[in-house]
């Protein structure tokens, strides 16, 4: 099973670092490899979910807190989040962001051994999943806003000091991916709102397993502000887009720090 | 039969020679009287744009042709060395220039699209003077087929070559969609009018005129449907304005910084695009260091459509693989042209052979009765079949081949295979009978 799951996450890997310079011909007149590169990942995607399956069959059901299992949810979500959006929007240029997040993302997992310890029996509680399956979907949300940003800047940049040539035309336009980004972000703003109260709930409970003065807690609390004063200068419409656009930059280097930096998976064991 | 064309454009001759035998938009009788003098010339169809004077005609002998045309161009142009700015074309060569033409790969302004009517025109004219028959009919349909594959097939006719595109492409880049916007035009220059009219039509909601003479802004606004501006209220303009377009002929900045500056702080998260084609240039560059503000004055446009004309460069070798495929096409067809007719005579004259020698046998065979002198002719013409099949599947795979040497070809078949007597004599007996 364990050298099932390996070769799995290897192709994987494989697969999306194939993609990541099919969706950098989208900046040359080959556009037609961007079409192959969306199905590569649609590929990837599948195998995805077929390593999340065998990671349930090794390690069971508490694969949502594990840390490979939650990025592996993680890297599914975002790819179909992906191919969702790229269906809608036509933002295929994304694929070049979301491509590379996949293979480092996995070659991180392949070549780093992450290995979580047991769970408690009083942490296996369905608010708990929840809790974590809605902050995980959040954290995609805001990933993707943070590459929008990314993309705007770079044709705001474009556009300002008037440079010729593909990148410009291939790159949506500002307004198209300032609304992207508002979107997501709300969308992801009210499931960190959600995971945030889930996560309150599931703490009382729990005998003195989360202090919300912990970095995580912090961290997770700094996210939201960022992410509601973001959606709330966006309205009050007194606000550069490029100023905003760099919050969500910000917003994305917070998440890591919560997601990577202030601990591997949960920790919840002993 | 040789399809000629002889003309000349703007690589041949320049725009003062051009112009002494211009005839676009002008009545064709006069031109119509003296082609139909040269009684060599079976089919004719003109050409006329502003860069182009081109006659397209169908003639047994292109050279006595070419030297009969060349002395009517040098007398309608009142030049003694007109003929120096002449092409001269034939077959081939004619079949892929009229094909370039169409496609717009021929034209000044590369891929534009209204050479495509022009030729649609011309053909049209053609056909209501009734100069133009089955041979031109055809060369001119097929070369509208071409100009519209090569622009459905090919980029070659995207993105138009002209300042207000490239505005509005500029502008879309920002906005997504000038749906529900706003463009304020800045004096009333013919090319911001023109550049205004592009947003109108992509889909700019209001154009508002602020002109220094407000009368003249109220003029201009009814043109567009929009409305008036004067000079005084140009800060009010500005923070409603999505885009603006800068045309006046004021020798200083019409837009400073600090107008733009102090209209951005009201509407800091509404980008403005600003287009200065004015010279000497209206709105200060400075401007384009404010956030959310895009300035491009009328050098950057013209990079823009630069880079477009580049893009439909590349276009070029795609345009002329198209060209080649349908200039092949066509050729078989003319050839067949000449097969068709050939293998009609071929089995006429066959067909007469056998029934003059019929004639001849058909007294002797008087003993047999009629059922077996019908199953003899019958056998007779099964042998004419039979022997003439694989000729008639030569001659066709022949056609198909677009060669040169296929016509001499063809006039060793006709040799072989015309009697010549026979068919001098039949024409004697039916004028006789007439």
């Amino acid at each position: 099973m364990q050298v099932g799951y390996e070769i799995v996450s290897i192709i994987f890997f494989i697969l999306s670092f194939v993609a990541f310079p099919l969706f950098l011909t989208i900046f040359t007149h080959k556009q037609n490899l961007a079409k192959v590169g969306n199905i590569v990942l649609f590929i990837a995607f599948i195998l995805n979910i077929f390593s999340i399956y065998l990671r349930i069959k090794l390690i069971g059901n508490d694969v949502l807190f594990d840390f490979s299992g939650t990025v592996l949810i993680s890297i599914g979500i975002l790819l179909l989040a992906y191919l969702i959006i790229d269906n809608i929007f036509k933002i295929s240029v994304m694929g070049a962001f979301v491509a590379p997040v996949c293979f480092l993302t996995s070659g991180y997992l392949l070549f780093i051994n992450v290995s979580g310890g047991k769970l408690l029996p009083h942490f296996k509680n369905y608010l708990i999943s929840i809790h974590v399956i809605v902050i995980l979907l959040s954290f995609i949300f805001f990933v993707l806003a943070f590459f929008s940003s990314l993309l705007y800047l770079t044709q705001e940049k474009l556009l300002k000091t008037k440079r010729k040539g593909n990148l410009l035309k291939k790159l949506p336009s500002l307004k198209s991916m300032e609304t992207f980004s508002l979107h997501t972000v709300s969308l992801g703003l009210v499931l960190l709102t959600l995971g945030l109260i889930s996560g309150g709930i599931v703490s009382r409970k729990l005998p003195g397993s989360f202090n919300i003065l912990s970095p995580k807690g912090i961290f997770a609390i700094l996210t939201w502000l960022l992410y509601a004063s973001y959606v709330i200068l966006h309205f009050i419409k007194s606000f550069p887009t490029k100023k905003n656009a760099y919050l969500l930059v910000a917003g994305f280097i917070i998440i890591i720090i919560t997601y990577f930096g202030t601990s591997h998976g949960l920790k919840l064991t002993p | 039969m040789n399809i000629i064309v002889i003309g000349l454009n703007h690589k041949s001759a320049p725009v003062d020679v051009r112009e002494k035998v211009a005839l676009a938009g002008k009545d064709l009788s006069a031109l119509k009287e003296s082609i139909e003098r040269f009684k060599e010339i079976l089919e004719w169809a003109s050409l006329f744009t502003c860069n182009r004077t081109e006659i397209y005609l169908v003639a047994e002998d292109k050279n006595l042709v070419k030297q009969k045309l060349y002395k009517f161009f040098t007398i309608w142009s009142k030049d003694e060395i007109f003929s120096k700015y002449l092409y001269f074309y034939t077959n081939e060569e004619t079949v892929k220039h009229i094909f370039a033409v169409a496609s717009g790969i021929d034209s000044q302004v590369l891929g534009e699209n209204q050479i495509l009517g022009q030729v649609k025109d011309a053909l049209h004219q053609a056909q209501e003077i009734k100069t133009s028959k089955n041979i031109l009919n055809k060369l001119f349909n097929n070369a509208i087929f071409t100009g519209k594959r090569a622009r459905t097939e090919t980029a070659i006719g995207e993105k138009s070559l002209s300042i207000g595109y490239a505005a509005v492409e500029l502008a879309t880049k920002i906005f997504e969609t000038l749906n529900k916007k706003k463009v304020l035009l800045l004096g009333a220059g013919k090319m911001g009018q023109l550049v205004c009219k592009h947003l109108a039509d992509a889909g700019a909601q209001q154009i508002i005129v602020a002109n220094r003479t407000y009368d003249n802004a109220v003029e201009l606004a009814k043109v567009f449907g929009g409305q008036a501006l004067s000079f005084a209220d140009l800060d009010q303009g500005l923070m409603d304005a999505d885009v603006v377009v800068g045309s006046t002929g004021a020798p200083h900045f019409v837009l400073t910084k600090e107008n733009v500056k102090s209209a951005m702080k009201k509407r800091p998260n509404k980008p403005l695009f600003l287009v200065d084609i004015a010279v000497p240039r209206d709105i200060d560059p400075q401007v384009n260091d404010l956030n959310n503000v895009f300035l491009y004055n009328i050098d950057d446009l013209n990079q823009v459509v630069e880079e477009y004309y580049e893009e439909r460069k590349k276009e070029i070798a795609k345009v002329e693989k198209i060209i080649a495929e349908e200039c092949e096409k066509f050729l078989i067809w003319k050839n067949t042209l000449q097969t068709v007719p050939l293998i009609k005579d071929i089995s006429d004259s066959l067909e007469d052979l056998r029934s003059q020698e019929w004639e001849k046998i058909k007294n002797k065979l008087s003993s047999l009765s009629n059922n077996d002198q019908e199953t003899i002719e019958i056998m007779t013409k099964a042998i004419i079949g039979k022997v003439l099949a694989n000729p008639i599947k030569t001659l066709k795979e022949i056609s198909c081949n677009n060669n040169n040497e296929n016509l001499d070809i063809l006039e060793i078949i006709r040799k072989c295979f015309i009697y010549e007597e026979i068919n001098e004599s039949n024409k004697e007996k039916e004028r006789g009978e007439s």
